[in-house]
């Protein structure tokens, strides 16, 4: 075995002989949660003697420009520290987008604006000693709007005489005077050319409704100077590092003055991947010296926070008489509401993760990003690949209706096969030129088998087809096929380090963020196999920016993949400086030791010393040193996971109602660290999805407010509604990622809508172009039909 | 004013102010398993055990629990030993981040003390008010599933 | 997060008289039971001064006899749906409605005097109870009985008088000798949903199963919920085929006056409500005996 990198070789025999990696290890934070005695930011106890709290007014109107500020009423309320505007907080823009440095993101964002431009946006804040007297306070200050005509809907975003970014400060935008935040073109071939020639042309037009992420845990940050007159900050972040940065932009401060620290976060999505309540939390403390928390409610929690980008996508394909597809194309026109948030790189994923799957000659991909008076979108799970995909796949299964063909083979004839070049990768990175990916292991097939059965495809469709005509209830069956990214190539990285205790357990420093993935737990298992302990030896801290190294954060599919190959580095320079030790100790010779189980090995004699010895010695006894190790890891690969989702249902056609009978899912992440971990998140983007599919759906008004922002009337799944499901993993060993690993984690979100659009179509003739498919927009089309 | 009630089986005085919830007096004397997740009693993560049955705390008067017998998550294990239940919800990987967990753990508990048979349904029922984004519930539901399989003494 | 911000006292009358005695001479004074209702009304309980918790006013119980099923007010969702009484009870249809109420917790603690009480035109408790022919005893001044069809003015709004308490809920039982079947539908975005539209029937069949009386309550279609007197006129008296219960459910329109809202536009409800009319007079006809 190749001493070097080791961690980085993977095969079926060499996976037989891990011993913590491809193994369900015991969730290292499951005991303290199931005890109860987890603690998530709101449940810490600060070293402070008084806490004060901080509540936002939030804009009633969806664009308006504020005139004056009457707080005399709550200043006079005995309790309330002060309240904070454009009046008195000094205006610097940024963007909120936790991403990597220069963000990709325009810089249109101010803590506080003389203007608000979505019904939900900051207006102020007051700053109190308990909750109840901020909210009174609130109550209390007049504020006088002059109210602004209102873009609500994108395609009246561009050309419209109301401009909504017209402040002269902000920068990165692409065109203020037509409310375009940004937009992106990409080609390979000639997709115009190849239309023409083709034998089968096929347009469709699809959109995609604005979501929430709503994690369990709404937002929340405490921030406070220390005794060195540093703001500590506790917030339920993913994004620690450049929650850092951008908030020392903010306020003006140095980034050594701010201390960031994730200690639990209550599920994220995408949503905390974001500079949101961080800001004015920071501020506030800044301002006054005291400790601050801010918490939203669950309202501003749907109202108030980040969103999917609602997108319109028309699709377009070419292709041979034999099925061969000879252009693809997509054109979408993006709502990323009042700030431009992610705005550019969702959209380029929604292209270069669908698009990529298919190797069409002639491709053709534009994204126009416009602003709207309506909530802010940003990062959420699969970031631009469920938009994507609901299309492209919904498309491809037309198509082949059309075409007379069987839409699995049309699909799989048409994909990336291991060996392939995916040339819109190159075009196509984040917000800048992207790193040509070669496919190197692809599971897809394995995927498909596996679902088939599942559901029993084949079968089913030809059951139901004759079952259907005497019934009013319809039974049908749906597949989509999906693929994904494993971090951001020549971006995102990811830093760790490891020393040793005198008892051979070591401390695992690293900056990557558990958000609930369960990171924490991976990356000590990547740790104790580099280092040939149990994982229980692996003392894991992480997402502190004052102790553990630099990480991106947790978005795009990267933690596993990038901050893996940090930690096993570290690791492996942690082993080397062991093996060494234990040579002297041993008195062999390096190449006839080995470890294994905490020990050094003699090949020879079998002679063998602890780890714990070792540590005795280097700390204590003879030239002593601390053996430690760090690594950093920045990749420009980026493999695909592949995945293949499948759905039977059951549409009532007289109601319109859809039951989910039946979901498989099969995702090829490379190697699961913790198979049981990665059916979890397989399971968990399901949910997302199927919701995404059904019933999910924030609603305004023709003001723009928002009429549903709680969970009464913003519907999600609950287990009465979840299907029979089925979860695989399908392991491939891709050689770029540590002992084989890509990513699960997004992947599984990007099928279920699709699936479920192409099951329903298959019961009932009927194809849903919107999401989400509800039973009224079903009925509707139905009758219609009739 | 003072409410009297018993928190996992120890008898209690809480200082209160008659305007509390009961979700505020739990938190503020430590019972931090008792989350925020909404303020309307939707989601199930501030729920708790009173009288054997599962309540929404952050929509409950803290005095409507005067003399009442409240049970938290902090009080499932037994002398520093996790109970079965717990045990299983880590072992099938039900637990991601976590925050539903201690409200989820309760509704199972609650209905295993009730129900020591519980069919599918009757889990998916008791699991049905307590919101989760991260699992999709399948593996909470098969672990209280197993959980009760195990407590009967089955293999 | 404390509420209910201007709040002083709490107190646990013992009787229901007591209750009332206190709605009536405390400041600003409120009655409580579950509190699912009143704790999330937002500005509404902004004023309240002195709450007035009746669980424990000996108002929580179910007593059958030959005449009638007696439901004491603070009567828990959760104690409807699990209670044996109403397993079998009219095809089950009341723990029926009962398992579809919103959550296990919130059943734990709502009673059935709340629902009612609260008046929302989605309750899933109310078309059953209009269906069963259902009364209310309330006590305030006098004690006053109410049957529940008229109960309701609107969304929200009862006929009761203020300081009345629900103090019971009366079923009438059917005579032995009565071959009545019945039934409930609740079709919601999803299976807890607040419903879009929901309802209950009970048909009384003939010996050769012609229909001798019917009672057809629909909710969410209305300012609250209603019973389709016009459509129980015209099944009176018919032996029913699916083309029958199709034209007579065409007269739905007319009873109802559906609204949009985040769940449904009007006209969807509208088209629903015909449909679900439909199933319900179907399925509580064939649970009464009758043949299709």
């Amino acid at each position: 075995m190749d001493n070097k990198n080791d961690f980085m070789v993977n095969s079926a025999e060499v996976k037989k002989k891990l011993s913590e990696i491809g193994k369900n290890k015991r969730k290292v934070d499951g005991d303290k949660i199931a005890r109860g005695r987890a603690l998530y930011v709101g449940d810490i106890k600060m070293p402070i003697d008084k806490l004060y709290h901080a509540k936002i007014m939030h804009s009633p109107h969806a664009h308006a420009i504020i005139k004056k500020i009457d707080a005399s009423r709550a200043l006079a309320l005995k309790g309330v520290v002060g309240v904070y505007s454009h009046e008195n907080i000094p205006r610097v823009q940024y963007t909120t987008a936790g991403q990597n440095y220069p963000e990709p993101s325009p810089y249109d964002t101010v803590m506080f604006d003389y203007k608000v431009r979505y019904a939900g946006d900051r207006v102020c804040a007051v700053l109190a000693e308990t909750p109840e007297l901020a909210e009174e306070a609130l109550a209390l200050i007049k504020v006088e709007y002059e109210v602004l005509p209102a873009i609500l809907d994108m395609r009246e975003s561009i050309g419209n005489k109301v401009i909504i970014h017209d402040e002269l400060d902000s920068t990165g935008i692409l065109d203020k005077t037509k409310n375009i935040a940004a937009h992106v073109k990409a080609e390979v071939g000639d997709a115009q050319k190849a239309f023409s020639a083709a034998d089968f042309v096929f347009e469709n037009e699809y959109s995609v409704q604005y979501v929430q992420a709503a994690p369990v845990e709404p937002h929340i940050a405490i921030t406070y100077f220390d005794e060195n007159d540093r703001i500590v900050m506790y917030c339920s972040t993913q994004v620690p590092f450049h929650s850092r940065r951008i908030v020392a932009r903010a306020l003006g401060i140095p980034v050594q003055k701010i201390r960031v620290i994730k200690p639990r976060t209550g599920g994220s999505f995408g949503v905390k991947q974001e500079i949101l309540i961080e800001d004015v939390c920071a501020m506030l403390t800044h301002l006054t010296k005291k400790a601050v928390k801010l918490e939203y409610s669950r309202k501003e929690e749907f109202s108030s926070s980040r969103t999917r980008h609602p997108q319109i996508l028309t699709i377009k394909t070419g292709f041979k008489k034999d099925g061969t597809m000879t252009a693809l194309s997509m054109k979408l026109l993006a709502n990323t509401g009042a700030y431009g948030s992610h705005a550019l790189t969702v959209q380029c994923n929604t292209g270069s993760k669908a698009l990529c799957l298919y190797k069409a000659p002639n491709v053709f991909f534009e994204a126009t990003i416009v602003y709207t008076n309506l909530p802010v979108a940003g990062a959420l799970r699969g970031y631009g690949g469920p938009q994507g995909y609901f299309a492209l796949d919904s498309h491809l299964e037309e198509c082949a209706k059309k075409m007379g063909v069987d839409s699995i083979e049309l699909r799989h004839k048409n994909q990336v096969k291991v060996g392939d070049e995916l040339p819109l990768t190159k075009a196509l990175g984040e917000g800048r030129e992207g790193f040509m990916q070669t496919l190197k292991t692809c599971g897809m097939q394995e995927c498909l088998d596996k679902v088939l059965k599942d559901i029993d495809y084949y079968n089913k469709k030809k059951k139901y087809a004759e079952e259907n005509k005497k019934s009013s209830i319809k039974r049908g069956v749906g597949i989509a096929m999906t693929m994904h990214g494993s971090g951001i190539p020549g971006v995102d990285m990811g830093a760790a380090s490891i020393k040793i205790n005198d008892d051979g357990s070591f401390n695992l420093l690293c900056g990557a963020t558990d958000l609930g993935t369960g990171s924490d737990t991976i990356l000590s298992q990547i740790a104790a196999e580099v280092l040939k302990v149990p994982t229980s030896k692996i003392l894991i801290y992480s997402s502190d920016t004052d102790i553990t190294p630099f990480d991106v954060g947790a978005y795009a599919s990267s933690t596993t993949y990038i901050s893996g190959v940090a930690i096993a580095k570290a690791a492996k320079q942690c082993l080397d400086q062991i093996i060494k030790v234990g040579a002297h100790l041993l008195s062999e010779k390096l190449e006839d030791l080995y470890c294994e189980n905490s020990s050094v090995i003699s090949k020879k004699t079998k002679k063998s010393v602890s780890y714990t010895d070792v540590a005795l010695y280097t700390l204590y006894k003879e030239d002593q040193f601390q053996i430690m190790g760090s690594g950093s890891h920045i990749t420009y690969d980026c493999p695909p996971p592949f995945c293949v989702q499948g759905c039977e249902v059951e549409v009532d056609t007289e109601t319109g109602k859809i039951k989910l009978v039946k979901f498989s899912s099969a995702v090829d992440c490379g190697l699961a660290v913790n198979p049981v971990m990665a059916e979890g998140q397989i399971e968990g983007g399901v949910h997302m999805g199927l919701g995404y599919a059904l019933c999910e759906e924030l609603k305004f008004d023709a003001k723009g407010v928002m009429t549903n922002p709680g969970f009464l009337d913003y519907k999600m799944l609950s287990t009465l509604d979840m299907p029979e499901m089925y979860t695989h993993i399908v392991e491939t060993y891709e050689p770029s990622g540590p002992f084989g690993t890509k990513s699960v984690s997004e992947i599984p979100v990007d099928g279920p809508a699709p699936a479920v659009a192409n099951a329903v179509e298959n019961a009932c003739s009927v194809r849903i172009y919107d999401l989400p498919i509800t039973s009224e927009k079903l009925l509707n089309a139905l009758l219609e039909k009739k | 004013m003072k409410l009297n009630l018993k928190v996992n089986g120890e008898n209690k005085v809480f200082d209160i102010d008659v305007r509390d919830t009961l979700m505020d007096v739990l938190r503020a004397n430590g019972y931090t398993s008792v989350k925020h997740g909404c303020e309307t009693g939707e989601c199930g993560a501030c729920t708790v055990i009173i009288n054997r049955k599962t309540v929404n705390t952050c929509i409950y008067p803290a005095l409507k629990a005067e003399n009442s017998d409240v049970i938290t998550c902090e009080g499932l294990e037994k002398d520093g030993k996790l109970s079965i239940l717990q045990e299983k919800f880590i072992e099938m990987g039900a637990i991601q981040c976590g925050y539903c967990t201690p409200g989820m753990l309760l509704s199972a508990h609650a209905l295993l003390m009730k129900n020591p048979n519980p069919r599918l349904e009757d889990v998916k029922d008791a699991l049905s008010g307590n919101f989760c984004r991260c699992t999709g519930y399948k593996k909470p539901v098969d672990a209280v599933m197993a959980a009760a399989k195990e407590m009967k003494g089955g293999e | 997060m404390q509420y209910i911000r201007e709040l002083i006292k709490y107190y646990w009358p013992e009787s229901l008289e007591d209750a009332v005695k206190m709605l009536m001479h405390e400041p600003c004074a409120e009655i409580i039971a579950g509190g699912t209702e009143l704790l999330v009304s937002g500005k509404r309980v902004s004023a309240i001064k002195s709450l007035v918790d009746i669980t424990r006013a000996e108002l929580s119980y179910v007593k059958k006899d030959k005449k009638s099923i007696k439901i004491g007010s603070t009567t828990t969702i959760s104690d409807i749906q699990h209670n044996p009484v109403f397993t079998d009870f009219a095809n089950g249809i009341l723990s029926e409605a009962a398992r579809h109420f919103v959550s296990v917790q919130i059943r734990n603690v709502a009673t059935i005097g709340g629902n009612l009480a609260a008046a929302m035109p989605s309750s899933d408790l109310v078309p059953v109870l209009m269906a069963l022919d259902a009364k209310l005893h309330v006590t305030g001044k006098e004690k006053r009985e109410f049957a529940l069809n008229g109960f309701f003015i609107s969304k929200r709004k009862t006929v009761m008088a203020p300081y009345e308490i629900i103090g019971e809920v009366e079923i009438p039982l059917p005579s032995p000798a009565q071959k009545t079947g019945y039934s409930f539908i609740k079709f919601g975005r999803t299976e807890l949903d607040i419903a879009i539209v929901n309802g209950a029937a009970a048909i009384e069949i003939e010996a050769d199963s012609t229909i001798k009386e019917a009672r057809l309550a629909l909710g969410s279609v209305a300012s609250n919920t209603i019973r389709c007197l016009e459509i129980e006129k015209e099944l009176a008296g018919k032996k029913l085929t699916k083309e029958i219960i199709f034209e007579i459910c065409e007269g739905v329109s007319k009873a109802i006056d559906p609204k949009s809202d985040v769940r449904a536009s009007a006209k969807y409800r509208g088209k629903l409500a015909k449909v679900i009319a439909g199933r319900l007079i179907e399925k509580a006809y064939k649970n009464a005996g009758g043949k299709i």
